[in-house]
């Protein structure tokens, strides 16, 4: 069984391919998104998803959302007391995932197909495969987003296809594909992307733009500043999506015991995310013009990501293409359901015979390369390209090189991704190092492969046809050389960490919600919160199973009525 | 059938066929077939097949339908204008001056692929069978044969009735398609004679009842699809009167609204003069040439324009908003420095830094990322805190003597900083400071300080410009040097017998090169030779456009060896010519300016604007006049002069280059952007010398 897993910026989501269709396995909450948060409790548990979400302003500052934007980066997340990197958080809402899957089949997966933004880099979808296997499951392939969505917008409908353009504009990345479909086969023409626009940035641009209106007294600068920043970014979250529905809402947030609110419109946010819409242009563009496509030939405009609901992008998207977007695939449940059926292609099932999908390398890698300039100086730090972008995977590219000194006697390279000419604009994703024989300038040639297979990561082989020598898979970064044992070792902490029983995720996810409630919430209302607080806590340690299915079912509905009122 | 296509059939596994449906069915079989993960290559290979057989295939029916016209080709929705592979968004019809003549040759571009966006060819008479249909329905019309283009009876009535006016319809017929000077675009006046007019068979029309009605639209459409592109800028009126916009063409619809309503759609920039983009173009390329900075009320009337273009901008699709970027880019570029406020907000509405340094940034994007970094500096070091702001106030006060308490190391480091970084500054420097910390006397002459640049000419370049021109417009008949004068030898007299006095297409040729009072017979009285090569020229090709081309090579061949050996005042007019050519080249790149300096061509398509047109044809008459229009070669192969200092330092803030560029630029050396901005600054600043070598220079360059 291989599981396809969407593992997004602010929600992820496990599907499965039935041998007929991809399904969406529901979480112990019975909801096919799970929140991509992690907390650690009071007690020292820790809690994914919908419960940790709720907390992620609490006081004691134990939550971590948005983690993917670190992917592949060495950035440390603090929880609780103890400090984790993206891949290790990752981890943690994977096996969350994974055990959702074995509570419906009966049988814990072992083997998944992973998403990731068209846009990663090499170190980041590195990460990604890492944050797989530290969850116990062996990465069998590791997709682009939007190639999913591609996938399972072509197979529900099974058409053929001209060009259409997936857009997917997520919590935290957006990409932008445009995939032909004939006769099953499902190729991506070129993808382009922005590995850090996402709603996440909406949900700033309105928190900064408003801050001023809402807080004149300065009264959140006097919180700790992480406090204040979550506070007001689940607060603008909150009113994006009301601005979804409604001409008007509310941005509120609840601080030292005072309620600080303010009524937005849309004009405030389109405002507000007006050079964030700019940003949308340049990926498209870059893509059409890669793929030598232009917007009158796209069949369809496919949306995809939770932040393609808001209408301002919508009004931005028709903008750009002349035309109204289709909105036939469910822009949160695409990318699992693709994910799914890619896992059984690669299981070679019988129902996926006729399919087969290509895809591209959507960003240009090379290596660095120095030269003499008229004046006999040495330029150095030069990007020679050598797979460029929006090239098919899988991929092999050889280019030559010659040394440039006299009995030289080692050649450096440094492996770099990106579009600048000059290597100190693009993404190092490594080094090597080869000894060469001593001859005179330009004698020694120097052969370098680049590999790139079709789940987007490089292998580099350099040779020396003079000597026969040859350093195959020499491209090593940081994180590959921590040997097995290292790997071993992390998969074990990480199992350590006590996780809240999935059986009481649910209550946990309430729990978390009336606190969180609790804390927005001031006079009589908070009051009443704090006892139904306390009722349902007591009926938790009676252990009893009606009684706290009662209790349950009571405090959901009052939360609910609570929430219907808003705003006050 | 190539080699490389077989090996395609053969790897497709399948018979050469121009089906694309079936090429694509199978490579799906061959993909599925094989695991591209286990063989790398020859997925690659697979790749390679079916994109050289689907390339060929998408050739093959193009053809076909070249030779026999489908009825239906121009009625193709109006909102799916046929794409040409490879080419976007290169291909998009370049934006050029609104209403000016370029418009109409440089929609057709280089590539013989982008048929669907030249000008119909249906309504060319002498295209094919298809068209021939379409000409006689449709007759020359002149105001002696007018039956077929004339309006209805009634219209006639109501116009003849008014006995002091022309009759609105002839009158229309003459501004669009008969008059002088209709192979260029509308100039305004006519632009809005040409309204009144339709304004005029429009009212009458509606007065007239629903059959006139039809007539006048279907006489209308005719006249604007005929003298279509300069008809362009009347399009949208008319069409919202007869209601084309918003539809697309129908097969109902007569040949000429269905050549129409997809132009609709087509670049309206391009199409239509539009307030605000003409504003801008006005505002930032002066009829006169200044490169002064713009007024205060100018600069005001320039956002504005600007803010205009950018909201367009920002709403329109994308293929149209990358338009708009590129022409407002073109613009920039041609009259920075005069631009130079609106950079800022144009490079953030179309997010140009985020190209900076990248593999594939445009020329121009490159060259304004670099303006902006100046102009950032500038502000940045008006700030206090900056750790060159003292040395700034040092180089910017006035007076002739460095400040003893200026900061020595800083002042250096800002003076190189900025010559390496942002030439175009030292234009904030005062002179005399800069060169007093340069430890360097300013002086008219050069020999102080400066130092000696050679520029080799051969007349290698000449015959290479001369050889290269015609390869990348084919020509049936055998090439003949333009310059070689071919005397009709006895017995192959020309059949049938050709009058070179009476030709239409030659007589038009010489009115576009001296203007329209000039016969041929004058020519050739006065300059036979010339004359001459023109016809000699005119009977290897029918096409007037090609001739047009050809007779400005001459032209401009005969125009660059006058200036090797020209004096003042005729050198000075000379220059001034060569810069209009090359200000015309550069907007098609730096290499195209380089050859133009080098007396080539401009490519085709790429026209003088009106203005230079016309100081063209001013030259060429007093130049024909007072037979300065030989072809004689000048003595010797190269020369050489110096350049003083000072003009130098006037070439390095002209060319706003940093002094090694400009130095490595006068060796021929360095981009050709580089050796062209140098050359064009060189003439410029070689106008406004009065020393000596000034002669010498103009020849020389």
């Amino acid at each position: 069984m291989i599981i396809g897993i969407d593992l997004g910026t602010t929600n992820s989501a496990v599907a499965l391919w039935d041998g007929e269709a991809a399904q969406l396995v529901p979480n112990a909450l019975g909801q096919m998104l799970t929140p991509s948060a992690v907390s650690v409790l009071p007690d020292g548990t820790t809690v994914v998803g919908q419960a940790a979400l709720e907390r992620m302003a609490a006081k004691d500052g134990a939550t971590q959302v948005s983690f993917k934007r670190y992917m592949g980066t060495d950035h440390k997340l603090k929880l609780g007391r103890n400090t984790y990197s993206a891949e290790e958080l990752s981890a943690l809402v994977l096996a969350s995932l994974r055990d959702d899957v074995a509570a419906q089949t009966g049988q814990v997966p072992t083997e998944a197909v992973i998403t990731v933004p068209a846009y990663f880099n090499d170190k980041q979808r590195k990460a990604t495969r890492r944050a797989g296997e530290l969850a116990g499951l062996s990465v069998r392939r590791l997709i682009n987003e939007p190639t999913a969505a591609a996938l399972a917008f072509g197979l529900a409908s099974r058409g053929e296809y001209e060009p259409f353009l997936v857009f997917d504009l997520g919590g935290g990345t957006f990409d932008v594909s445009i995939v032909e479909m004939f006769a099953g086969i499902v190729e991506v023409r070129a993808s382009a992307g922005d590995n850090r626009l996402g709603g996440d940035d909406f949900n700033e641009a309105l928190a900064n733009a408003l801050r001023a209106r809402l807080d004149p007294d300065g009264l959140l600068d006097r919180q700790n500043p992480e406090r204040a920043r979550a506070l007001l970014l689940q607060a603008a979250e909150r009113t994006r999506r009301t601005l979804s529905d409604k001409a008007e809402a509310e941005l509120a947030v609840t601080v030292e015991d005072r309620r600080l609110a303010l009524t937005v419109t849309t004009a405030d946010l389109e405002a507000a995310v007006e050079p964030l819409l700019r940003r949308l242009r340049d990926p498209v563009v870059r893509a059409l013009r890669d793929s030598q496509i232009d917007t009158a030939s796209l069949s369809e405009v496919v949306l995809v990501g939770g932040a393609t609901r808001m209408p301002v992008v919508r009004k931005a998207i028709t903008r750009l293409f002349g035309r109204f977007p289709n909105s036939t695939v469910h822009p949160d449940h695409a990318v699992a359901l693709g994910a799914a059926i890619q896992g059984g292609l690669i299981a070679r099932d019988g129902g996926l015979d006729e399919v087969r999908i290509t895809d591209v390398c959507p960003f240009t890698l090379g290596v660095d390369r120095s030269e003499r300039d008229g004046r006999g100086g040495v330029v150095s730090g030069l990007f020679t390209p050598i797979i460029e972008r929006n090239t098919p995977v899988p991929v092999s590219r050889v280019h030559y090189f010659q040394t440039m000194a006299d009995n030289q006697r080692r050649v450096e390279f440094g492996i770099f991704q990106g579009e600048a000419r000059e290597v100190s604009g693009n993404v190092r994703l490594g080094g090597l190092d080869i000894p060469v024989p001593p001859r005179p300038a330009g004698e020694v040639q120097v052969d370098v492969r680049f590999s790139y297979d079709s789940s987007g990561l490089l292998e580099v082989d350099v040779s020396i046809p003079l000597t026969g020598e040859s350093r195959n898979v020499v491209f090593v970064d940081e994180e590959d050389r921590k040997d097995a044992a290292e790997l071993d070792r992390r998969r074990r902490a990480l199992a350590a960490i006590k996780v809240h029983p999935r059986e009481e995720a649910a209550n946990q996810a309430l729990l978390a919600r009336a606190e969180r409630m609790w804390e927005d919430h001031l006079g009589d209302v908070r009051e009443a919160i704090g006892h139904w607080i306390i009722a349902f806590q007591t009926a938790l340690e009676s252990q009893d199973h009606r009684t706290i299915a009662q209790a349950s079912a009571d405090l959901a509905m009052r939360l609910d009525s609570l929430d219907a009122e808003m705003p006050l | 059938m190539s080699g490389a296509l077989r090996g395609a059939w053969r790897r497709l596994g399948i018979e050469p066929t121009t089906d694309q449906g079936a090429i694509r069915r199978a490579y799906a079989d061959a993909l599925r077939a094989m695991d591209v993960d286990a063989d790398v290559a020859g997925f690659a290979a697979l790749r390679d097949a079916r994109d050289t057989v689907l390339a060929w295939a998408r050739q093959q029916p193009k053809d076909a339908a070249r030779e026999a016209p489908e009825p239906e080709s121009p009625a193709a929705p109006a909102d799916e204008p046929a794409f040409v592979p490879g080419t976007w968004p290169h291909a998009a019809p370049r934006l050029d001056l609104p209403g000016s003549a370029e418009g109409a040759g440089v929609v057709a571009g280089e590539d013989h692929g982008h048929d669907a966006l030249v000008p119909a060819p249906v309504f060319v008479p002498a295209q094919g069978p298809a068209d021939a249909q379409f000409v006689m329905a449709q007759p020359t019309l002149g105001p002696a044969q007018l039956p077929a283009g004339e309006l209805p009876v009634e219209a006639a009535a109501v116009a003849a009735a008014r006995r002091d006016a022309p009759r609105a319809d002839h009158a229309l017929h003459a501004l669009l398609l008969d008059g002088p000077g209709t192979e260029f675009g509308l100039a305004e006046a006519e632009r809005a004679r040409a309204a009144a007019l339709i304004d005029e068979l429009v009212a009458q029309a509606d007065a007239g009842g629903v059959d006139l009605w039809a007539r006048t639209e279907e006489w209308l459409a005719e006249t604007l699809a005929r003298a279509w592109p300069r008809s362009a800028p009347l399009l949208d009126g008319v069409a919202r009167t007869f209601g084309w916009t918003d539809r697309p063409a129908t097969t109902g619809d007569s040949p000429a609204v269905a050549f129409l309503i997809p132009r609709l759609n087509e670049s309206p920039l391009l199409r239509t003069a539009r307030p605000a983009e003409d504003a801008l173009f006005t505002l930032l390329i002066p009829d006169e040439g200044s490169d002064e900075p713009l007024d205060e009320a100018g600069e005001a009337a320039a956002m504005q324009a600007l803010g205009a273009v950018l909201d367009e901008a920002r709403d329109a699709r994308i293929e149209r908003s990358a338009e708009i970027e590129g022409w407002l880019a073109d613009l920039l570029v041609q009259s920075w420095p005069r631009s130079a406020p609106l950079l800022e907000p144009a490079a953030q509405a179309f997010n140009w830094e985020s190209e900076h340094g990248h593999l594939n940034e445009r020329p121009q994007i490159a060259y304004l990322n670099a303006r902006l970094r100046g102009l950032r500096f500038v502000q940045k070091v008006q700030d206090k805190g900056h750790p060159l702001h003292r040395a700034w106030q040092e180089l910017t006060r006035q007076g002739k003597r460095k400040s003893l308490f200026a900061p020595k190391a800083k002042v250096r480091q800002l003076i190189d900083g900025v010559r390496s970084n942002f030439p175009e500054l030292e234009q904030h420097f005062n002179p005399m400071l800069v060169a007093a910390w340069e430890g360097r006397r300013l002086s008219g002459k050069g020999a102080n300080f400066g130092w000696m640049a050679i520029l080799l000419i051969g007349l290698i370049r000449m015959v290479i410009a001369i050889a290269d021109y015609g390869n990348d417009h084919p020509v049936s008949a055998p090439r003949l040097p333009y310059e070689t004068s071919v005397p009709a030898a006895p017995g192959q007299a020309p059949d049938p017998p050709f009058d070179p006095a009476r030709d239409p297409v030659l007589a038009d040729t010489v009115h576009r090169l001296f203007g329209a009072d000039l016969s041929y017979a004058d020519l050739a009285r006065r300059n036979p030779n010339l004359a001459e090569t023109l016809q000699a020229n005119r009977r290897m090709t029918a096409d007037a456009e090609q001739l047009a081309r050809k007779a400005q090579t001459v032209l401009n061949m005969r125009f660059f060896l006058a200036h090797l050996n020209a004096k003042s005042p005729r050198l000075d007019d000379l220059a001034r010519w060569r810069l209009d050519q090359m200000a015309a080249a550069r907007a098609d790149g730096p290499d195209t300016c380089l050859s133009v300096a080098g007396g080539g061509d401009l490519p085709p398509g790429r026209t003088l604007p009106e203005a230079a047109l016309a100081r063209q044809q001013k030259l060429a008459r007093a130049m024909l006049a007072a037979g300065e229009l030989d072809a004689s070669r000048p003595q010797g192969t190269s020369r050489s002069y110096a350049i003083p200092g000072a003009m130098v330092d006037r070439v390095i803030a002209l060319s706003q280059l940093s002094e090694a560029r400009v130095r490595a630029a006068f060796h021929n050396q360095g981009s050709a952007a580089d050796q062209c901005a140098v050359r064009i600054a060189l003439i410029k600043a070689a106008l406004a010398w009065q020393g000596t070598d000034r002669v010498a220079i103009l020849q020389g360059t």
